[in-house]
């Protein structure tokens, strides 16, 4: 693996994490949403500061290079977790819709009652 | 039989007043609910100024996060029957006496349709109309003439089964949905009448997302889903 490779996971890494850091300090980000990219770029701190790894597994799978596997990796990595955000904004939008629905349905009914009040 | 009109309004100042005054005046018999779905216009203040019964989502859902509203209403209230009726003036309340009367003979959902008894004219417009036809052909083998048209009455099991689960939008690909899963559906003929004022939804792009949204989900994602009642 280049020096080039391996310095720029590392930067990439510790800026994300950074940017991390100050949305939980700014109260922006649940810290359970967190832990997924502290994982993430931990992994890829390690694969920069230990190429070793790399070469191994790459040559275990029969990928030609370390490279090709980081990439291919991390690829994989992000349509999984895109994949399962993709599940979550939906069960996101099926709870605000039903909580919109009964809100305005209850609305509805206190505003009947005080017309057949008065 | 108690019957409930739902009308979902969404930005329909130009035309809300017409549609509800007509029912009012000359179809008393009917209840009917607007579902305000967040409009940013006058919308709701005219339907309040008027005293019309209305329900006001505080956030746009969607036309289908609105029917639901109107289908949780007749629900919670126990109607017998729902019928949707647009809010800007294309569907004519004259025909919901003739739904109701074929709703009778034991049918789940009636549909009105403008092609029962007429030809489907050759538009950009019904070349969508045909494809979604042909998709739903393909898929449950029933004849469905007019499968966009909005007008659409569902009997009390219906109510339920909208109200309380999730992905049943006023759409085609609910309506192909439950054929093939054994609902009796039936089509009777009517009129539609020209959208008076406002603009209409539809573009170019909203066609084209909402074909390709409708073929999937008619050819591919329905066959996968369970319908638990």
């Amino acid at each position: 693996m280049s020096i080039l490779l391996r310095a720029i996971l590392i930067l990439i890494s510790i800026i994300t994490l950074m940017m991390m850091v100050r949305k939980i300090r700014k109260s922006k980000l649940h810290i359970e949403y967190t832990i997924f990219w502290i994982l993430f770029m931990a992994i890829l701190i390690m694969l920069a500061l230990f190429p070793e790894i790399g070469v191994w597994v790459a040559g275990l799978l029969q990928f030609q290079s370390p490279e090709n596997l980081i990439f291919l990796v991390v690829i994989f990595i992000l349509i999984l977790k895109l994949f399962f955000q993709t599940v979550e904004i939906s069960a996101l939008e099926y709870r605000v819709e039903e909580l919109a629905q009964k809100i305005a349905l209850d609305e509805q009914e206190r505003e009947q009652k005080e017309k057949s009040k008065e | 039989m108690r019957l409930l009109v739902i009308i979902p309004a969404y930005n329909e100042e130009m035309n809300i007043e017409n549609v509800v005054e007509n029912l009012r005046e000359n179809y008393p018999q009917y209840d009917y609910v607007v579902i305000n779905d967040g409009s940013t216009d006058r919308t709701s203040q005219i339907c309040h100024e008027k005293g019309y019964n209305i329900v006001d989502l505080p956030i746009n859902l969607g036309l289908a996060g609105a029917f639901k509203t109107g289908m949780k209403y007749a629900y919670r209230y126990d109607y017998d029957m729902a019928i949707q009726l647009d809010a800007d003036g294309q569907h004519n309340p004259k025909y919901i006496a003739i739904m109701a009367e074929e709703m009778g003979k034991g049918y789940d959902i009636i549909l009105g349709s403008r092609f029962k008894t007429e030809k489907k004219p050759f538009t950009p417009r019904m070349l969508g109309s045909r494809l979604i036809s042909l998709a739903i052909r393909v898929s449950t083998g029933r004849k469905i003439t007019d499968p966009t048209a909005g007008m659409r009455m569902y009997n009390k099991k219906m109510i339920q089964e909208f109200a309380t689960h999730i992905n049943y939008g006023p759409e085609p690909d609910t309506i192909s949905f439950l054929v093939k899963q054994g609902a009796s559906v039936h089509g009777i003929q009517v009129e539609m009448e020209e959208r008076k004022g406002g603009v209409s939804y539809l573009n170019l792009p909203r066609s084209v997302m909402y074909m390709t949204r409708m073929l999937l989900s008619i050819l591919f994602i329905q066959n996968f889903r369970k319908r638990d009642i």
